[in-house]
């Protein structure tokens, strides 16, 4: 008897997170937004703290230990900056200058080059099953709803959910994410999306008699208009041709670390 | 009431830790202090508890970090629960058990996310390549477990 008893309450409490599941699945409506701004803000000065005592324990660290490392590297750095704004100075301009002139004799059209906004990560969720970060900028600080999320390495995301003071990003590594791309040797295109659990990302739609290989970087197509064109996402690390399926499984492996996401840029447009 | 306030500020203490505190190392993995929160409190206090339990750290989860209400409620209180059956049928003072229960419902946890995740299409596979970082947070778990088991029997002044 009491067996079933115990039973009854499983069941009901498993029933009860299913409905959930099945009317926010479904409609995708249920608002827990308020809830989420008030808890934000909060966390995400937390974890704000926490990025720089990390990094400025890490200086110290590092300051204290390679010291005389760093003053060479310094010496080194500074004699290639002062090489580079000279090449700037004497060639570059000229290159430049002479490269709108050709696009313009070849009527192209003037390429805008990409505003950044540089942002930092908040939060990352709890539990690490959905491919989301928070980051530390939002509504009140010029950040729209979709707008690209890029760090140094390549494409990160783009913007799903703005707040006052934060935006959660959704990564191209979530099964929600599909991203306009290119294979830059081939110029074949496709659709990226996230595997979801996985820490890569499968190519969409290229048909098995496409001459893709492994280890060819992928690009954003700036088909679509959301992601701008030419941004790094990531390289083929998997090709598997299924003579049943009309299309290739190909894996594509991001750029992008992202288990050590701090620094971002927003792609202002 | 006391319990109940017990409950909420431990709650706290977690999200901020996971959050703040332990944040992304996705690739290395990281121990899952909410499903350390849940056996535990199941493991001292038995089914009924553990369930309720899970099901509102996992609630409170879902309403602020996943896309899907209700997905971590249905994994929690499904580890709440059994966390309280396995107690009741083993001597709770055996640490072995403990953290043999804390290994086998977190890679239980693991796979009924990853399920769920698939069935909802949040997924693209079962469990695939992420097997690994479910085992990794489940030796996590274990070692974080141990080391509260221990910090709690000297607190009870059981171990000299």
């Amino acid at each position: 008897m009491k067996v079933h008893f115990k039973i009854v309450y499983l069941i009901g409490f498993l029933l009860l997170s299913s409905l959930l599941m099945l009317v926010s699945g479904f409609e995708g409506r249920l608002s827990t937004r308020t809830v989420r701004e008030k808890i934000y803000l909060p966390v995400g000065s937390l974890q704000s703290a926490r990025f720089h005592l990390q990094g400025w324990l890490t200086g110290l660290i590092i300051n204290l230990r390679e010291n005389e490392k760093l003053q060479e590297e310094n010496r080194l750095l500074k004699r290639e900056l002062a090489e580079l704004k000279f090449r700037e100075k004497n060639y570059y301009q000229e290159i430049i200058a002479s490269n709108q002139r050709l696009k313009k004799m070849l009527g192209f059209k003037e390429e805008r080059t990409h505003q950044l906004l540089p942002v930092q990560v908040t939060a990352y969720p709890p539990r690490s099953f959905f491919k989301v970060v928070f980051i530390g900028k939002g509504e009140k600080e010029g950040m729209k709803k979709n707008m690209v999320v890029v760090n140094a390495e390549g494409l990160v995301g783009r913007i799903v959910e703005v707040y006052p003071h934060q935006c959660k990003v959704l990564t191209i590594l979530d099964k929600r994410s599909k991203v306009g791309v290119i294979d830059q040797r081939t110029r074949d295109l496709a659709i990226l999306e996230g595997k979801g659990l996985e820490e890569v990302c499968e190519l969409q739609y290229l048909l098995g008699k496409v001459p893709i290989e492994i280890g060819d970087k992928v690009v954003t197509s700036g088909v679509g208009g959301l992601f701008p064109k030419g941004i790094l996402v990531g390289t083929i690390s998997r090709i598997r041709k299924n003579p049943h399926r009309l299309f290739l499984d190909v894996e594509v492996t991001p750029t992008v670390n992202f288990g050590r996401l701090e620094e971002l840029f927003v792609i202002k447009e | 009431m006391k319990r109940l306030a017990v409950f909420a500020i431990l709650t706290v203490i977690v999200f901020v830790l996971q959050v703040a505190v332990i944040g992304g190392g996705i690739k290395w993995g990281r121990p899952d202090l909410l499903l350390i929160l849940v056996v535990l409190w199941g493991w001292e206090r038995g089914w009924k508890e553990g369930l309720v339990v899970g099901f509102a750290v996992g609630l409170l989860n879902d309403i602020f970090f996943s896309p899907l209400l209700g997905l971590n409620a249905f994994s929690l209180s499904l580890v709440g629960y059994l966390t309280g059956e396995i107690r009741e049928r083993v001597y709770e003072g055996n640490v072995l058990l403990l953290l043999m229960a804390m290994g086998i419902l977190s890679l239980l946890d693991g796979f009924t996310l990853s399920l769920l995740s698939f069935l909802f299409h949040l997924s693209s596979s079962v469990m695939g390549k992420s097997t690994y970082l479910t085992l990794i947070t489940a030796l996590y778990n274990c070692g974080l477990a141990f080391l509260i088991f221990v910090a709690r029997e000297l607190w009870r002044g059981r171990v000299y």
